[in-house]
């Protein structure tokens, strides 16, 4: 298991986790982000800023804190 | 005469859906005008006559869910369980269906009557995805409209469909397509039950019982608030259930719920939906995106765009303003020789068409180019884009990146700035954005700093007072974030493709904006000119002036003079140079050289760049924040700004010696 922020570009994980607060995670799980979900990372900004992903094909930018707390298996 | 039939229809969608791009199909106009009661949050609201019928049709923000996230989504969850909507439009972007649909669901559990429209069929074809219309018909059982928005396509059909439906007695949709999984199917059909028992108990809380019954299941503060006061019972069998399922599952109840609609709105999508084989071939959006979001050419860009349209804005402002006062000089000897030069000529042509010349000439050419050049970068999706670059940098002031529209706004105008921290999510993030909007320097603030610093000083001395200013924001936002104890949101923001700006659109917002403008502040600007002189006239100045001595000439070494403009600048700040201007050049008939030293000019735009937000933006802040905050903020500047001014006079004294 590794963090989204840590997940490569271009490279597809599936969430298995995720640890952030209710108001957070109820978030992310409106916009599809739950347990199963397959994430692909685009791209994350320079300086250890925000990861650009995308989510039952729409892109969501995640900042980097909150990228941090979520967890997935590789998708080989 | 038949009288005609009335309609109401509500448009909901995700954000950026081209929900919006239907309504001004539709009535025409956009016509976001005023709030929704209490809340703000802009209503927008048209009318239109079709064949025998009159449409009343309001366009809700764009979310993402009917839950308590955001005030957006409890302000169209109320409107919709009201009396004023017959049906609902549920437009949804046909390239994001998953997404889309999972609203759509949610939508569905309102049991209203409803129609999907589906929109963005043009790119749907060109990215070679097949949807199967019809099916998603069976499988909502609700009428599915394919839609073009931007070339009108399916409007009209939309409309049609919509007076079907109403002459043939309104069908509810049922939400037979989905049942949640066996654990948590019992759970709600439990809950339901329970709050069926007490039907006339919850009789004002409109929701149906199997919403409320999911809603109450998924914690939503809101409605359980609601509930507890008649049937607290009810929430404790609530409580329990959701434990129960929390432990099985060992996921929150939100997970839970959205992962189960998510898993069925992906079957839905298996059986009507193909997908092509993906183009690999880049558009010149995704070349844009990556150029945009490129790690050194991003930020180039970025500043680019900044001083780019900042650039632009004071050219055109120039150019304009400068045919504008040839204008004034060349008809001001003909309406003396016409009408004399008496009491009531000067309140008129020096008074009155001075201020007015002066607000056109010194402001209006300035905001106008301003507002078209945000509306495009509004439009083609790069604000979000600056968002995502700036995240890191606005987490050192405290906020998150969202927070950079708001600030880029206020570079126009401090007021729609304001009011564009309503993105931000929570009180906190909103608060201190809109404190540093308020200290962005607006166009009527360029409009000072430009036609006084740059034009008399040089160039460089106005990039000093940008450098003071972007100082001061770093050190409020440093300052505001020690000082509140809540913690920093992170970002969580779509990002939408590059697309062409829509020529109309960006003129209609703009025309929008400029118009708000003109009647709020011009107006004012031609009374206080007419006042001016009135006052000048008979000596009126001199009280105020001598009252203000102490600050305005002693601390901030300014001339007398300027005491009563810069109260005039609260109004409106470019009111500082205006007034000046009238008073040295036309009513001195000397240049603003001989008026003001070197200093006094720098020390005069640092103070109107800093030292209050102008009234509109106050008034402003209050509707968005309330007056306790705005206070603060007001004092703080104003007590900053003056400090500031000082020191750089005094300071600049003790260097030069007294020079």
């Amino acid at each position: 298991m590794i963090t989204l922020d840590l997940l490569q570009n271009n490279r597809e994980f599936i969430v298995r986790r995720v640890h952030a607060g209710w108001r957070a995670k109820t978030r992310l799980a409106n916009l599809g982000i739950v347990p199963g979900t397959k994430i692909k990372k685009l791209r994350s900004a320079p300086l250890f800023g925000p990861v650009q992903v995308k989510v039952k094909g729409s892109d969501l930018v995640i900042g980097r804190g909150l990228a941090r707390k979520i967890l997935g298996e590789l998708v080989s | 005469m038949t009288e005609r039939k009335i309609i109401n229809i509500a448009l909901a969608g995700n954000a950026n859906v081209g929900k919006s791009v239907i309504f001004n199909q539709l009535t025409g106009m956009n016509q976001c005008i005023g709030n929704w009661p209490g809340k703000t949050v802009e209503k927008c609201e048209g009318k239109l006559t079709f064949l025998n019928y009159n449409f009343n049709i309001v366009d809700l923000p764009g979310i993402y869910s009917l839950s308590t996230y955001s005030i957006e989504e409890i302000i169209s969850r109320e409107f919709l369980i009201g009396e004023k909507v017959d049906l609902i439009v549920n437009v949804i972007d046909g390239t994001n269906l998953e997404r889309n649909l999972f609203f759509t669901v949610q939508l569905i559990g309102l049991n209203l009557p409803m129609i999907l429209a589906v929109n963005q069929l043009d790119l749907v074809r060109k990215r070679k995805i097949k949807i199967n219309l019809d099916k998603l018909e069976k499988i909502f059982k609700i009428p599915v409209i394919p839609v073009i928005a931007v070339h009108g396509r399916g409007v009209h059909e939309l409309l049609e469909k919509t007076i079907e439906m109403f002459e043939n007695e309104f069908q509810i949709p049922n939400e037979d397509f989905f049942k949640f999984g066996k654990e948590v199917e019992t759970g709600i059909q439990k809950l339901i039950d329970e709050i069926n028992n007490y039907t006339d108990e919850l009789k004002d809380i409109k929701y149906p019982s199997r919403f409320l019954a999911i809603k109450i299941l998924e914690k939503d503060d809101e409605l359980i608030g609601k509930i507890k006061r008649f049937k607290p019972e009810i929430i404790d069998i609530a409580a329990e259930i959701r434990e129960e399922l929390e432990e099985l599952h060992g996921e929150d109840i939100n997970t839970i719920i959205s992962a189960e609609i998510y898993n069925r709105i992906h079957e839905i999508i298996n059986q009507s939906v193909v997908y092509g084989e993906k183009q690999t071939k880049a558009t010149w959006a995704d070349k844009l995106d990556h150029l945009t979001t490129h790690s050194i050419f991003g930020y180039v860009l970025l500043f680019i765009i900044l001083f780019g349209s900042y650039w632009v804005v004071f050219t055109v402002g120039d150019i304009v303003g400068g045919w504008l006062d040839e204008i004034y000089e060349f008809f001001t000897p003909i309406v003396f020789n016409i009408f004399g030069d008496n009491i009531g000529t000067n309140i008129f042509w020096n008074g009155a068409m001075a201020g007015l010349f002066g607000g056109v000439g010194g402001v209006l050419v300035y905001v106008i180019p301003f507002f078209i050049i945000i509306e495009i970068l509004q439009d083609s999706g790069y604000l979000p884009r600056a968002a995502f670059m700036m995240d890191k940098f606005m987490h050192q002031v405290g906020v998150h990146g969202k927070a950079i529209i708001p600030l880029i706004l206020g570079l126009g105008c401090n007021v729609p700035g304001c009011t564009a921290c309503r993105i931000m999510e929570t009180e906190r993030e909103k608060k201190i954005t809109a404190f540093l909007t308020t200290l962005v320097p607006c166009a009527a603030v360029m409009a000072v700093i430009m036609g006084l610093v740059a034009k008399h000083l040089g160039f460089i001395y106005a990039i000093i007072l940008y450098g003071i200013d972007f100082a001061v924001i770093i050190l409020f936002g440093k300052l505001a974030t020690k000082f509140s104890h809540e913690p920093q949101t992170e970002l969580i923001m779509e990002m939408h493709e590059f697309r062409k700006p829509n020529t109309s659109v960006i003129l209609k917002q703009t025309w929008f904006r400029s118009k708000e403008f003109v009647y709020k502040a011009m107006p004012l600007i031609i009374i206080i000119g007419m006042l001016m002189e009135i006052m000048l006239m008979f000596n009126l100045l001199e009280p105020i002036n001598i009252f203000l001595q102490p600050i305005t000439v002693l601390w901030l070494g300014l001339p007398v003079i300027t005491g009563i403009f810069l109260i005039y600048g609260i109004l409106r700040k470019e009111l500082t140079l205006v007034l000046l201007e009238i008073l040295a050049v036309d009513i001195l008939g000397i240049a603003l050289s001989e008026f003001m030293t070197p200093i006094q000019m720098f020390v005069f735009a640092l103070i109107t760049m800093l030292y209050i937000p102008c009234a509109a933006t106050i008034i402003v802040l209050r509707n968005e924040t309330g007056w306790k905050f705005t206070l603060k903020v007001t004092f703080i500047e104003v007590g900053f700004a003056l400090l500031l001014g000082g020191i750089v006079n005094w300071g600049y004294i003790f260097i030069t010696g007294g020079g």
